[in-house]
């Protein structure tokens, strides 16, 4: 909305810059006519806008390699370069590379963001032809997307560019025609802080050059902001860079930096002032009238450079919106798609024969009509004709309930997979869930709730022989649950659970140092939260997949390297301690103690009724009544025996301790309560 | 014929576990070493599909390995791989033909040039074998006699996550399992009461390359085949310690209603997999035991430090971890993994390696001493070695006592010890340069290959069924280096 309105106001700005300039053309024409007027000018603005301006013809040396060399400019402190080669410049004396050679600038020179208008000229002599160097950079690292702004050379040719992310969110211009080798070439490159590839341009030796550009308007900011995933920041610097050569033997002279874009003309003037004031300027000759118009109007007419400035204010403001909203990442198709081929062995620079994208055609033919891409593929997986994408989909929900689906290799379905045991009901299932427009909730509903699923899961004898897999459907599913059912299993029985849906992922309990494979300063550290992001589904926990959550991982989720559609459940006694031993389960045994002893109970039966019930979801035989009473007593007797051991344990959990409980008892019932959380039952579905 | 006997009676004691677990005696399998109490799964009573269906490949060697990881790539040309012949070259440019016949890392695109660069460490010829050791590992040319070193070896990758990666599952992207993680799947545990995959981590001065747990990871092998790392914490293994407020005599008592209440939902529901789970509270207890007592080192005497090193005494240093890695393997832990971080030495090479040289080498003597006067070395495989080797160029500048060199695919070095391997040997030739293996190459899955042989498996046979695929530790390569082998 914000963003509309910006844009919105943007362009009416544009307009209204566009209408000006067409509508006063006389106040130009009045300042035309005295032909003093454009000399006095340029004389007098020779200098205007200029930030920065290092001519090195000086340089002092300030140890054995480090020498600093003074600006021009009274506002600017000297320059540091490191082991330059000083040799004649362009003007006087000027600075060559060597291999170690690098200079940076004072901090903030050159700090312009994509919405300031800036130039910068300098001299350059290229010792030979670089296949590819640096020139100059204001920008991060290439793995950060060059952000900032750098000059190549690129087979002599000049290469700029403007980026969030290269190439993605940038902006660059190239040369057409390479510099000479061994002669200093005057370069100027501006760039009218509109975000526009059409507003950088470059001039060669007071001439625009012709160039190549690419790239679409920028829209977030390219200023260096440090985190975790930065590199550092060094400003306007010289000399080499990750994986750039540095611009080995060339020279570098009289570099000035400006904070606005300079006109054609005051480059031209700038360039060769003797030889701009002895021609004449000729008045009637129509290009050079251009370029006294885009002077008049950068320089003269207050009017217009107000609403230019206007213009760019507004482009921060957008800027500034567009930056703070968090950006999602989607995969796109390129203009053109690439070409690729059949690598042979699996070796990636050994090409085989080109291949197209396409579908097997034993599943359903590829529709003609349909574009080959991702939108097509996902027509094709969802042509009611697919007899794939419904069977397999329904198999896996049907595998979330049973433990195990109708075709037990649910991850895959081909010649080498298993058969279906029952290939009616997968098809009679399929086409309902296609038939009701693959609604997920009717065919969780449809599942829960029929004869088969609500059957007891209790396997006689018979059964147990005759079909331990239970791959005849005679008896309800019974398998162990996820490790996130588990988890949340344990907070919501306990009342413990933050029902909320969506937004970031949380910072649940984990046991210190498991991040902690890397010692370096700048690493990942595990956020502890005490907020009620503890007690949210695991389906929010955060991952990182270097060291994923160790109670996920225990209980046999998949480390997220490899898609698994299916998982191995396996037992181990590790499991069982953390179980046992687990914050987590013990704070969320102590919570329910709690919760069921603020209820009124008459008797301890009703009281150990209860809980069992929370936990199993029955309620308890006989034996498991007497079981539990011999458990709570025994564990009563011994908090009250050491009363300092009741509080420690009840202590566990950010979650506060209610007022007013009797600790003893909640101790009891709380080991009493993981005890159960520890059964077959706690953690099985049946 | 005394190892054979000792491995039938070894089986035959599983008989039991063997006929309930249906796969019965006629194919003696890997599992027949699996241990059930510790490694037992959920569906073992249902199906054979967790364990490797292939006849017995051979009589093993080695019982359990122990591998010093050495995390960051040690560069070849200080330590092992003697090269005289770059005196000569020292300084000057390394030739562009021989330069291109290796990949280079973007880290030093930017370099306008590539002077070679010799070892700053001298070297000396030890034992009777004359290896050659360079001067910085002092203790490790002592051994040299017990030691194979091979100097051909060369991987496919060149940055470190998928170097390790590579070295340790076999494929440079994560999500395979690991060595170890296969030892576990194909031999199961010799131990009762310990993790059969252990992973020690030593700490770093700071700075180091951050490992990935998904190198200890089981990939798509059951969870249980997993690395469990042994901290150097409170909490060794996670979730270890009872809560406070529980002692273990509590926790007795607990385990003991537990199981109580387990064995009525037994009797209510006919599962059977409860008794496995009965048996995982059981050793969950003892595991509360045995862990702390595998790892006081406390009770180690004097001697023992002096043959380790002074480090061995603060927990969390490489030395710790080599002596914590002897009392494991004395405890028939199958695969020890120990990472030392901290090898990757772009700048500052001659100060840097000084320091993890003297951080590992005094107590990866030790430990191998100590194998031996304990009759472990035996049948205990000892392997020592990085995830690449260096550049013979300097990364950087090349000052009078100063460089650095970069990642290097092409050749390193590391070496076994122990078990079925041949001492002494020197094994593989590099060029003068130490930039390409010219004798004997052997590749990282013929590495892989040759330590499973080690261990009794033909790497071809062990495999699991994933995803429609037979996935392998050597994937579709790899040959057991019988030059090797004693």
């Amino acid at each position: 909305m914000v963003i509309d309105y910006i844009k919105n106001e943007l362009y009416n700005q544009s307009e209204k810059i566009v209408t000006y300039q067409k509508n006063n053309k006389e106040e130009f024409e009045v300042w035309l006519s005295n032909e003093q007027n454009t000399f006095e000018s340029l004389k007098k603005n020779k200098d205007r806008g200029l930030v920065a301006f290092y001519p090195f013809d000086k340089f002092r040396k300030k140890s054995d390699k480090k020498f600093l060399s003074p600006s021009g400019l009274s506002s600017n402190i000297e320059a540091k370069i490191n082991e330059p080669e000083i040799k004649n410049g362009y003007k006087n004396k000027g600075l060559f590379i060597n291999e170690f050679t690098n200079l940076t600038l004072p901090k903030k020179v050159g700090w312009f963001d994509q919405t300031d208008p800036f130039s910068i000229s300098l001299a350059l002599y290229p010792e030979n032809r670089y296949d590819k160097a640096i020139i100059f950079s204001h920008c991060e690292q290439i793995r950060l997307g060059l952000k900032g702004y750098s000059l190549f050379i690129k087979n002599n040719k000049l290469n700029f560019i403007i980026a969030r992310s290269w190439p993605q969110n940038a902006i660059e211009i190239e040369t057409i025609d390479p510099i000479p080798e061994k002669k200093w070439t005057e370069v100027t490159i501006t760039y009218d802080g509109k975000g526009h590839v059409n507003g950088l341009n470059f001039f060669i030796n007071g001439e625009k050059a012709p160039t190549i550009k690419k790239g679409n308007e920028l829209y977030k900011s390219i200023l260096f902001k440090p985190n975790i995933h930065t590199y550092g920041f060094n400003g306007f610097r010289v000399g080499p860079m990750h994986k750039f050569k540095t611009f080995l033997n060339g020279g570098i002279d009289e570099l000035k930096i400006y904070d606005i874009a300079l006109s054609a003309l005051e480059i031209a003037y700038k360039h060769d002032v003797t030889s701009f004031e002895s021609t004449n300027l000729n008045f009637l000759n129509e290009s050079r009238k251009i370029l006294l118009k885009e002077y008049f109007s950068k320089n003269i007419d207050d009017s217009s450079i107000k609403m230019n400035n206007e213009y760019r204010s507004l482009r921060k403001k957008l800027m500034n919106h567009i930056d703070s909203i968090p950006e999602l990442m989607v995969m796109g198709d390129t203009p053109e798609p690439r070409q690729t081929y059949l690598l042979k062995r699996g070796v990636y620079n050994e090409f085989g024969e080109e291949v197209f994208p396409n579908t097997p055609k034993a599943i359903l033919n590829f529709d003609n009509n349909l574009p080959k891409n991702r939108l097509g593929l996902s027509k094709w997986l969802f042509d009611n004709k697919n007899p794939l994408t419904a069977r397999v989909f329904v198999n896996r929900i049907w595998q979330m309930h049973f433990g195990q689906g109708l075709v037990s290799s649910s991850d895959n379905f081909g010649s080498q997979g298993n058969t279906p045991s029952h290939p009616e009901l997968l098809d009679w299932l399929s086409t309902s869930f296609i038939s009701y427009g693959w609604n997920i909730k009717r065919l969780h509903k449809l599942i829960l709730m029929s004869s088969s699923y609500m059957q007891e899961s209790t396997a006689g004898k018979v059964l147990q022989k005759n079909d331990p897999e239970n791959k005849l459907l005679a008896r309800g599913p019974r398998f162990r649950m996820s490790a996130e059912m588990i988890r949340d299993n344990a907070i919501t029985i306990s009342g413990l659970l933050v029902n909320k849906i969506g937004g970031k992922s949380v910072y649940p309990y984990q046991p210190d140092g498991i991040w902690d494979l890397s010692d370096k300063s700048w690493r990942y550290k595990y956020p502890k939260k005490k907020d009620e992001n503890l007690y949210r589904r695991s389906l929010y926990t955060f991952w990182k997949r270097s060291a994923p959550p160790p109670l996920m991982t225990l209980f046999d989720a998949p480390n997220r390297d490899f898609c698994a559609t299916k998982r191995t459940l396996t037992s181990s006694p590790l499991q069982s301690l953390a179980l046992l031993n687990n914050p987590e389960f013990i704070e969320a045994g102590r919570v329910l103690a709690e919760k069921t002893l603020t209820k009124n109970y008459n008797s301890e039966d009703e009281l150990l009724t209860e809980i069992f019930r929370k936990v199993t979801s029955r309620c308890p035989s006989e034996n498991e009544l007497n079981t539990l009473k011999k458990y709570y007593n025994e564990e009563y007797k011994r908090f009250r025996e050491n009363y300092s051991k009741a509080i420690k344990y009840i202590s566990i959990g950010e979650k506060k301790l209610n007022d007013g409980i009797d600790p003893l008892k909640t101790a009891a019932l709380a080991t009493v309560i993981n005890g159960l959380m520890n059964t077959s039952e706690a953690v099985n579905i049946y | 014929m005394e190892d054979f006997l000792n491995y039938k009676r070894f089986a035959d004691s599983r008989r039991s576990f063997l006929k309930k677990s249906s796969l019965g005696l006629g194919s003696i399998a890997l599992s027949t070493l699996i241990n059930p109490s510790i490694v037992s799964s959920q569906s073992i009573l249902k199906n054979d599909f967790y364990y490797p269906d292939k006849s017995p490949h051979f009589i093993p060697k080695a019982k359990r390995v122990i591998y010093l990881f050495q995390s960051g790539g040690p560069s070849q040309i200080e330590t092992f791989d003697f090269k005289p012949e770059l005196v000569n070259w020292h300084g000057k440019e390394i030739p562009p033909s021989l330069k291109k016949t290796q990949r280079n890392s973007g880290m030093v695109e930017g370099q306008s040039s590539y002077p070679l660069v010799k070892s700053i460490f001298d070297f000396k010829q030890y034992g009777d074998s004359g290896a050659w050791v360079s001067d910085l590992f002092p203790h490790t040319a002592k051994i040299v006699d017990e030691i194979c070193i091979i100097k051909s070896m060369h991987t496919d990758a060149i940055n470190h996550e998928p170097a390790v990666m590579f070295m340790q599952t076999g494929s440079q992207l994560s999500g395979r399992p690991s060595i170890g993680s296969w030892l576990s799947y194909g031999l199961g545990s010799d131990n009762k009461d310990l993790p059969n995959f252990v992973v020690l981590m030593s700490k770093s001065d700071g700075g180091a390359q951050p490992l990935n747990s998904a190198a200890w990871s089981n990939g798509f092998l059951p969870s249980h085949h997993q690395g469990v790392q042994f901290r150097n914490s409170k909490d060794p293994v996670l979730f270890l310690n009872n809560p406070s407020g529980i002692t273990q005599n509590d926790r007795k008592r607990a385990i003991d209603y537990i199981n109580e209440l387990n064995t009525y939902q037994q009797d209510f529901y006919q599962d059977l997999n409860i008794q496995s789970q009965i048996k995982q509270y059981e050793m969950a207890y003892k595991m509360q035991q045995s862990v702390p007592e595998a790892m006081n080192v406390k009770e180690e005497p004097e001697h023992v430090y002096k043959l380790y090193g002074e480090d061995a005494k603060i927990p969390g240093t490489f030395a710790a971890n080599c002596l914590q890695a002897r009392r494991l393997a004395e405890r028939d832990v199958k695969f020890i993994q120990l990472y030392h971080t901290g090898w990757d030495h772009h700048g500052n090479l001659p100060s840097n390696i000084k320091k993890q040289a003297k951080a590992t080498d005094q107590a990866t003597a030790g430990l191998i001493k100590d194998l031996k006067q304990r009759g472990l070395l035996e049948d205990t495989l000892v392997i020592w070695g990085g995830e690449f080797g260096r550049t013979s160029f300097s990364q950087g500048r090349l000052t009078k006592d100063n460089y650095g060199r970069d990642h290097h695919p092409g050749c390193f070095t590391m070496w076994m010890a122990g078990a079925g391997v041949k001492k002494g040997l020197v094994y593989g030739q590099t060029d003068d340069f130490s930039y390409n293996v010219v004798e004997n190459p052997v590749h990282v899955h013929d590495f892989q290959a040759t330590l499973l042989h080690l261990l009794g498996i033909n790497h071809e046979k062990l495999n699991f069924k994933y995803q429609g695929r037979r996935f392998r530790l050597t994937d579709v390569h790899g040959k057991v280096i019988k030059d090797l082998l004693a």
